[in-house]
């Protein structure tokens, strides 16, 4: 049978009793069985449940760090550069010359209709992945499907 | 003959067969009968197909004895996929391959901003020849421009069982070439495959009806429990089955264990159809150990004897325990 | 400003093992789930503005996205009722020698089993206290309920597992 201070010495094993509190529960532990057995009973229980050991897969870990921060990449314009002032300054005199120039050759030379129509997509198109294999691009919410194929042919003839 | 000839060429032979690897008891029974391959290896290609295009996106090897088991895992941001693979000889150019698919596809957020999966699972068993792969298509056939395509290929291993130093060989992956950022993952294993169960319903301790059948991990079976000669009235005229899977086989000390997973079925020796009178049972059990199990709340209950079920779960012969 | 990356890689280095045994635990042992909610709670910290959350409640907010998220998986999870029947099969099949040590990968299961008996929010009070070590106070910030309900919620998880446990080892208590 458990005794009404029971809840006490949960209490106490998490040390959430006021030291007078504490004085109390831990003089009527001497004294009372239940009370004993209880404490002790949750204290194995909180061994068992905190060696409780996930796999040590430290690859996965790094797995999964790195394609959170690589899927998540601020935009450039979110970024913050932090360079000196000569450097920005120079950077910026560099800009407005190179749109000087720019502006000068463009002016001097005429415009194909062909190079006026042509779609400027290439800079846009997302790149690939270097290091993850983009599964995305195969998944069209299909079944998986598994068969077998005899070697001889190369392509696949369904058994 | 004199007795010292007789004795001399006994002794040649035995030199002669200790000599050959030492394997002179196996060595008559090998001759003239094919032998099954020592090891196998199975060529895990990942291709990427476009408009008839491959190309090969990852390579490696899974090489064991026979029975090696293997998973391939597929990690994306939104889709996964383990595909397990239990292997087993079933004749010297045959395998028998049963594939477990589970895949996990994210779909969404829910209105509480939960993420939304669609879980799908597969089980297919194939006979597949040396001259025969499996392909597995994680995003189905019809991919459109593009598919994803694995090719699990067999080969008979030229190496032997054990190596140089009488060890057995140990299982081995060869990754030829990794798969961009570790998308796809291999793993093998080599556990027995191969069980016998043997069933035993006890009166009051005394066995009243039993049933015996060779078991493959994995795979349920139904079982009957056939009424002995001591069993009474009663029991005959309310036999038992039992559908029983071994799902898992772990290994330990000193004995290693089996899980298993089973419904008890009563009967009807009139109709044959069967009435469940206990599902969902469980345990875990040592390798040739008895496990028993009380029937008392659903076998018959009036009669006022004692029911228990025990199982005793074997490895088969070629099985090993290590 | 979206988090740091070198800070952000430390307080991942720093929890993320934890997280993904607190999910594990949560949602009955199902690893690869825990660890797919375990990085898509990090994903979401990620995202965050700097200023939305100092560095010091992190560990909070994580566990709090994580378990919210949890509770979908849980939701989609029928309810077994013969769990208490299992994990005393499991530990009636040993062999009756006191001394034996059961399995640490057995123990692991049982814990579970036990752990998936309970209603999930004094389970993962109860997981928050015993292996994260949180205070009552940081335990009810989590889950966003009083420190009084934390109180009963973690002595009646205690309870329950010790009859369980007792019950299926065969002890009264």
């Amino acid at each position: 049978m458990d005794c009404h201070f029971t809840e006490k010495i949960s209490l106490l094993i998490d040390d959430e009793l006021t030291e007078e509190e504490a004085k109390e529960a831990t003089a009527h532990l001497s004294d009372c069985v239940a009370c004993q057995r209880a404490h002790d009973d949750f204290l194995r229980l909180r061994g068992e449940i905190n060696s409780y050991a996930v796999a040590s897969d430290f690859v996965a870990q790094r797995r999964a760090l790195r394609r959170i921060l690589g899927a998540e990449k601020p935009p450039l314009w979110r970024r913050s550069i932090r360079l000196p002032v000569p450097a920005c300054a120079l950077l910026l005199v560099a800009l407005i010359s190179l749109g000087v120039w720019l502006a000068f050759v463009r002016q001097s030379m005429p415009v194909s209709k062909e190079a006026e129509m042509k779609p400027q997509k290439v800079l846009t198109r997302p790149a690939p992945a270097q290091d993850l294999l983009d599964l995305a691009r195969f998944d069209r919410g299909e079944r998986a499907a598994i068969y077998k194929v005899r070697r001889a042919n190369q392509g696949d003839i369904e058994q | 003959m004199k007795v010292e000839t007789r004795v001399l060429i006994i002794l040649l032979a035995l030199v002669s067969s200790l000599a050959s690897d030492g394997r002179f008891l196996s060595a008559q029974s090998s001759q003239g009968t094919p032998r099954q391959p020592e090891r196998l290896r199975f060529r895990i290609m990942t291709i990427e197909e476009t408009a008839g295009q491959r190309n090969v996106i990852s390579d490696s090897t899974v090489e064991g004895p026979p029975g090696t088991d293997f998973n391939i895992s597929l990690q994306g941001e939104r889709f996964k996929m383990s595909a397990q693979f239990f292997t087993d000889m079933t004749g010297r150019d045959s395998l028998k391959v049963r594939a477990k698919l589970d895949t996990r596809r994210f779909y969404g957020y829910s209105e509480q901003n939960l993420p939304l999966y669609e879980e799908d699972k597969q089980n297919q068993t194939l006979d597949l020849g040396f001259d025969e792969s499996v392909v597995l298509l994680p995003f189905g056939r019809n991919g459109g421009d593009n598919r994803l395509k694995i090719e699990i290929t067999p080969i008979v291993s030229e190496k032997k069982e054990r190596l140089p130093s009488g060890k057995v060989r140990p299982l081995e992956i060869d990754i030829l070439k990794p798969s961009p950022g570790g998308v796809i993952g291999i793993q093998a294993w080599k556990i027995p495959h191969r069980f016998v169960l043997e069933a035993s319903l006890l009166e009051d301790g005394r066995e009243v009806a039993r049933g015996t059948a060779p078991y493959l991990i994995e795979e349920p079976q139904e079982l009957i429990l056939r009424p002995t000669e001591q069993a009474s009235p009663q029991v005959v005229s309310n036999p038992l089955a039992v559908n029983l899977t071994i799902n898992q086989y772990t290994r330990s000390r000193p004995a290693d264990l089996a899980t298993i997973d089973f419904d008890i079925y009563r009967i009807n020796p009139q109709s044959g159809q069967r009435e469940a009178i206990g599902l969902n049972w469980a345990g875990i059990g040592e390798i040739d150990s008895s496990m028993i199990y009380d029937l008392g709340k659903v076998y018959l209950k009036e009669s006022g004897k004692k029911y228990e079920l025990r199982f005793r779960i074997k490895l088969a012969e070629g099985e090993q325990a290590d | 400003m979206a988090r740091d990356n070198e800070e952000f890689t430390m307080i991942f280095n720093e929890h993320y093992r934890s997280l993904c045994r607190f999910l594990e635990c949560l949602l009955g042992g199902r690893s690869d789930v825990a660890q797919e909610i375990a990085q898509e709670s990090f994903l979401r910290f990620y995202r965050l503005e700097d200023d939305d959350l100092p560095t010091v409640e992190a560990r909070f907010w994580l566990y709090r996205v994580a378990r919210n998220l949890a509770l979908n998986e849980l939701s989609k999870r029928q309810t077994r009722h013969q769990l208490l029947g299992k994990v005393t099969e499991i530990l009636r099949r040993r062999p009756p020698d006191p001394e034996e040590n059961l399995e640490r990968a057995e123990r692991q299961q049982i814990v579970l089993e036990l752990l998936k008996s309970l209603p999930e929010q004094q389970r993962a009070a109860l997981l928050l206290r015993e292996q994260e070590e949180m205070s009552y106070r940081e335990i009810a910030h989590v889950l966003n309920i009083t420190e009084s309900k934390v109180k009963v919620d973690i002595f009646r998880a205690r309870g329950a597992m010790r009859a369980s446990w007792n019950k299926a080892v065969g002890i009264s208590s």
